[in-house]
């Protein structure tokens, strides 16, 4: 993987020190696979524990969503008559729903027995013509088909980028509206560039200032109406 | 009227200079948005869905159809060029279209991929051409047998498109639910909406897309902080008439494979591109050279993917029924538009069905002429810092999400639907599901509401005909074969690994043969 370029040295936001590998393959840069077979206390292993974890919890709440679902379906009513009555159609999905995350949260979902399908069938294929996913020049992607455990987890500088991204979008939900498209896109895109991709502050509200300006008139020339309470989409033209 | 003339007639409606400048944006948008490193043609296709629905219905199939071609083709060169492919079924064409990069050669395997891309392109059409006179079959099926092959594509696809059974009925279950919300189709009355006079009209597929796809895409790439840089050189494009006769078999035999994988619900593209590559790698007199660098290894599995990419319309266009999580993106654009793909579609609307077919031959011609000559504009893209182009691409999506209905609600919901598929991939839920359902919910609603109504509420009227019977074994036969598949892996894995499989293990080195 090649650094981030065009800001400060200093990572913001926790951001992860990028390994400097020129134009190497990003594949060459993982460590050879061991497939189903992590030791103990390795990270790996680790990994694959912190998964079913997840695996079960998230198990056990589609398991209450589809028992709600279910309730809220057969309110509706099953049957009007001898014709189906709103509820029946989803009541069924609800009870399919419902077997399919009891199975999740019972076996894991398939886990550590993945691979099955078409991927499998991909790597059938693949190592018949001598490729194995994993190795050496085969790209990262190629891991995923045999061996779920594979890829490693995000890591907390990557959690932290993604929860301000996810908190950043209070921006347009609360402003948009009034404030105007010009302004917030403004905030927002000035904001991102400047904390998320380490551009520096007066060259990020100048370049989300002109990207807000020119989609708003590309906007408007087609015909798409943009909140503008401040007439500022009127001042440049659209 | 026959073919010819049906062809024509979408020509027409097409050929204007506004649907064709629709069309070149689309091909170069697609293609943008396709180098984005890891979007495939569905993440690609899904961020920029809302740009379509600002034109007219015509001009909006136009540049869909551009924008799935630029995005296919914008994954090919972060594949050759970056060893970084959009989706698993790219991956073959890194093996050997990253060594010809190495190798100086960069040029070259774009060239052959655009050659190979357009030839199977070409002949996937004709094929679809022929396959569309079968839809009027279609047109005498009743809601209990079209019930029964929705249910037999989406059974397809959450065998085949996951590594779990279970979790690909869990996505498409829930898929459905978000389908059902909104009022009941018959009787009017809201359901699943919480109170919430935003969702009485249904919650916007377009929006749920985006998030499902391009946003968890970019959430993912942000985590991981995903940088690619390209700095060598491109090399010569132009290819000797060697090169062309070496790659003629394999670009022959790509059509055919690919065209045949594109016709199984499932999308199996991964499988397809390395059927072709192990094809090709068996028939060569000199296997020694893939992996380093044979252009056979380029042109069969880029030429399979493109026909794939096109024969997968031939279930969307004779039946309705989308065969991949990009298909039902398609899908569901069209029924956005107030259109639906099917053989109805052929017969009350001929201009805009034939218009679509129309719209993938030009959007494979135009592509074939941008391809190459802007392929230095798109590699001058990859030399913008990732997280730049991730911070564009959110201020984009903002407004793509707020133009669906002039509301920031749709901006929550793009936003819930990107954490969900953020979830999604690291839980390995499967997406495909989600998307098949979404479209296909309503549709499944209907006809399995109008089975039951002609059948006076009786269930058996769902197994009364050969086809609903041969449907339902046929998925049931999927379901136990991939269920089987996993229990038994599951057995091998905890018992430990047999001879022959430490054998591959010791031998995972990826060198050529």
């Amino acid at each position: 993987m090649a650094p981030e370029r065009g800001g400060a040295d200093a990572p913001r936001l926790g951001s992860a020190p990028a390994a400097d590998a020129g134009s190497a393959p990003v594949s060459a840069q993982c460590p050879e696979p061991a497939p189903g077979t992590a030791p103990p206390g390795s990270r790996t292993a680790k990994s694959v524990s912190s998964r079913h974890l997840w695996d079960r919890v998230a198990a056990l709440l589609v398991l209450a969503l589809a028992v709600h679902l279910l309730v809220v379906s057969a309110r509706y009513g099953l049957f009007q008559g001898d014709r189906p009555g709103p509820g029946l159609f989803p009541a069924i999905m609800a009870t399919l729903l419902l077997l399919a995350s009891a199975g999740w949260l019972i076996t894991g979902a398939g886990h550590p027995a993945a691979g099955a399908g078409h991927e499998a069938i991909a790597v059938k294929l693949a190592e018949a013509a001598g490729v194995h996913p994993g190795a050496p020049g085969v790209p990262d992607v190629a891991r995923g088909l045999d061996d779920p455990y594979e890829e490693e987890p995000i890591d907390r500088a990557g959690v932290r980028r993604i929860a301000f991204v996810v908190a950043w979008t209070v921006v347009p939900l609360l402003l948009l509206e009034p404030l105007g498209y010009v302004l917030t896109m403004t905030v927002y895109l000035a904001g991102l560039l400047a904390l998320l991709a380490r551009v520096r502050p007066w060259v990020a509200v100048a370049g989300a200032l002109a990207g807000s300006a020119v989609t708003g008139r590309g906007a408007d020339a087609l015909g798409i109406v943009l909140p503008d309470p401040l007439g500022l989409l009127q001042l440049l033209g659209a | 009227m026959d073919v010819f003339s049906d062809l024509m007639l979408g020509f027409s409606s097409i050929l204007t200079l506004e649907i064709l400048t629709y069309a070149v944006i689309g091909c170069a948008l697609g293609m943008m948005t396709g180098v984005l490193p890891g979007f495939g043609p569905a993440a690609a296709t899904a961020l920029l869905l809302p740009l379509a629905f600002v034109v007219g219905p015509t001009a909006s199939i136009v540049m869909i159809a551009a924008i799935y071609y630029g995005s296919m083709y914008g994954g090919t060169i972060t594949s050759i060029l970056l060893n970084v492919p959009g989706e698993v079924s790219s991956v073959a064409t890194c093996l050997d279209g990253y060594a010809m990069t190495r190798r100086g050669q960069a040029g070259k395997a774009l060239s052959i991929a655009a050659i190979g891309s357009f030839i199977g392109g070409v002949v996937a059409l004709l094929g679809m051409l022929f396959a569309t006179q079968f839809s009027e079959l279609a047109l005498a099926l009743g809601p209990a047998e079209l019930f029964a092959l929705s249910l037999l594509a989406l059974g397809l696809v959450v065998g085949l498109a996951g590594k779990s059974v279970i979790k690909g009925l869990v996505s498409a279950s829930l898929g459905l639910f978000v389908g059902a919300v909104g009022l009941d189709p018959v009787t009017g009355s809201p359901r699943f909406t919480m109170g919430l006079l935003e969702l009485r009209d249904g919650i916007e597929f377009v929006a749920v897309i985006m998030g499902l796809f391009g946003l968890a895409e970019i959430l993912e790439s942000i985590g991981r902080r995903t940088t690619v840089d390209f700095s060598g050189n491109i090399g010569s494009v132009r290819l000797r008439w060697q090169d062309l006769r070496d790659s003629s078999g394999a670009i022959a035999r790509g059509t055919g494979i690919g065209f045949f994988f594109g016709l199984v619900p499932g999308s199996p593209a991964a499988a397809c591109s390395f059927a072709s590559y192990a094809v090709e790698k068996k028939l060569s007199k000199t296997p020694e050279r893939f992996g380093r660098g044979a252009i056979q290894g380029v042109a069969g599995p880029e030429t399979a993917n493109n026909a794939l990419g096109i024969s997968n319309f031939i279930p969307l266009l004779t039946l309705g029924i989308p065969s991949s999580a990009t298909m039902a993106i398609l899908l569901g654009a069209f029924t956005i538009n107030g259109l639906q793909p099917g053989p109805l579609l052929f017969a009350q609307r001929p201009e805009i069905a034939w218009g679509l077919i129309a719209s993938l031959a030009v959007s494979n011609v135009i592509l074939f002429v941008m391809a190459l000559p802007l392929v230095r504009v798109w590699v001058s893209l990859l030399r913008v810092p990732t997280l730049i182009l991730y911070a564009a691409t959110l201020g984009f999506m903002t407004l793509g999400a707020y133009t669906l209905a002039s509301s920031t609600f749709n901006i929550v919901v793009m936003w819930l639907a990107g954490l969900t598929g953020l979830a999604f991939r690291h839980l390995e839920v499967p997406l495909a599901p989600a998307a098949l359902t979404l479209v296909l919910g309503p549709l499944l609603e209907d006809n399995f509401r109008r089975a039951l109504s002609i059948h006076h509420g009786d269930f058996s009227g769902f197994v009364s005909s050969p086809i609903t019977i041969g449907a339902y074994a046929l998925i049931a036969l999927v379901l136990l074969v991939k269920t089987g598949s996993s229990a038994w892996r599951t057995s091998r894995r905890f018992t430990g690994a047999s001879e022959p499989d430490t054998a591959k293990k010791a031998d995972r080195t990826g060198a050529p043969q």
